[in-house]
């Protein structure tokens, strides 16, 4: 193709967003997140170690939510995503993805580099230390209706482990320069989503 | 296909309507976003977003019919929101820049060249021919006139021939003999 008309762009750039795998959405309701969680859990005890983000979700919700009641907008939650990307000498950037910056209802994170004393940092910016650094990431409550849920984390793309005893900080190591670390963190959202 | 009935349904706070349109308007807003975005974290965070948006304002909306281009729409903004708030932070290295993620092997020589647009070509691009956005549309999600977003898809297209005619010049000197 050397000259795409209207009609062809239509087409290429249609089927190609098309064709991109779609996620499974991270929230369901309390009722099917709980049945979720129990298949799910039974993968993990057969010994598959790693789970979908949205499985994370289900799993992380069963325990916080499974004696609550189950209206949608209970149910209602955000998974957030933390990319960290150490660069070639360690320096690492931050991707803070809709936290702090949302007008409210999100739980904000802060992030620290080091070894103790840690250097506290804003969101967002970018750090420099050598490999090895301790990278350090404390979940701040910033509305009364939300509530922190768990972090999860994962070294590759889509596949993420649940932080194990809920714990608000998480602290994380960066080995090397090729190191790409996800976080994603979930609050259960209690604010109506219908319009009534 | 989310009928009237479903959106009454759904707009008077029944929890499994409003489950059953969550799920289906997420894919639409998940490409939508990932045209903006080209993160597939990224694009979930603009296009849980956008669902929550979505949902929230069924009571604005006046049949089902409105609910997709409302997805587009707020999946657009939401997407461009994020996409601001990374170059803000990220000013300083152009590698961590989005690029599109484009899969298989069909017109490979096409993605290619627009993997290699400017976001500012890119993104109108794929919004107005990948996710079907009107420009006004485009417009309202970027923040820009819609007289601009004509200019920047003109742009783009005339960016795009001329790199796939210099990749086609490129393929002739290559086999000659």
């Amino acid at each position: 193709m050397r000259r795409p008309d209207d009609q062809e762009l239509r087409r290429v750039l249609s089927e190609a967003l098309d064709a991109a795998p779609v996620p499974t959405l991270p929230w369901t309701s309390i009722a099917s997140s709980v049945q979720g969680s129990r298949s799910r859990a039974r993968a993990v005890r057969g010994g598959r170690w790693w789970v979908s983000s949205a499985a994370v979700v289900a799993l992380l919700l069963a325990v916080a939510l499974a004696s609550r009641s189950t209206s949608f907008t209970q149910a209602a939650r955000l998974t957030r995503t933390v990319s960290i990307a150490p660069q070639p000498n360690c320096a690492v950037t931050f991707s803070f993805s809709g936290i702090i910056l949302q007008p409210k209802g999100y739980v904000a994170v802060t992030t620290s580099l080091g070894t103790p004393p840690f250097v506290a940092a804003t969101s967002g910016s970018g750090f420099t230390g050598p490999c090895g650094t301790v990278l350090r990431l404390t979940q701040h409550p910033t509305h009364a209706e939300d509530v922190f849920v768990g972090w999860v984390v994962s070294k590759r793309p889509g596949e993420f482990e649940p932080v194990r005893g809920r714990p608000s900080t998480i602290h994380l190591t960066l080995r090397g320069k090729d190191e790409v670390v996800y976080v994603k963190y979930i609050v259960r959202g209690s604010r109506t989503t219908s319009s009534n | 296909m989310a009928t009237d009935a479903d959106i009454a349904a759904a707009r008077s706070g029944d929890s499994q309507a409003l489950e059953r349109l969550a799920q289906e308007i997420w894919p639409l807003a998940y490409h939508v976003a990932l045209a903006v975005l080209a993160d597939q974290h990224a694009a979930q965070d603009a296009a849980q977003d956008a669902v929550i948006n979505t949902l929230r304002a069924l009571s604005g909306l006046r049949s089902a019919q409105a609910v997709p281009a409302y997805v587009r729409k707020t999946a657009a903004r939401s997407a461009h929101r994020e996409l601001q708030r990374a170059l803000r932070e990220l000013p300083s290295d152009v590698s961590l820049l989005p690029a599109p993620i484009f899969i298989g092997e069909e017109y490979l020589e096409l993605r290619q060249a627009i993997a290699a647009m400017k976001a500012e070509d890119r993104i109108p691009l794929l919004l107005h021919y990948g996710a079907g956005l009107t420009s006004s549309e485009i417009g309202e999600a970027l923040g820009i006139a819609a007289t601009a977003v004509r200019f920047r898809l003109m742009r783009a297209k005339d960016r795009l021939r001329q790199a796939l005619s210099n990749s086609a010049e490129g393929d002739v000197r290559n086999a000659a003999p």
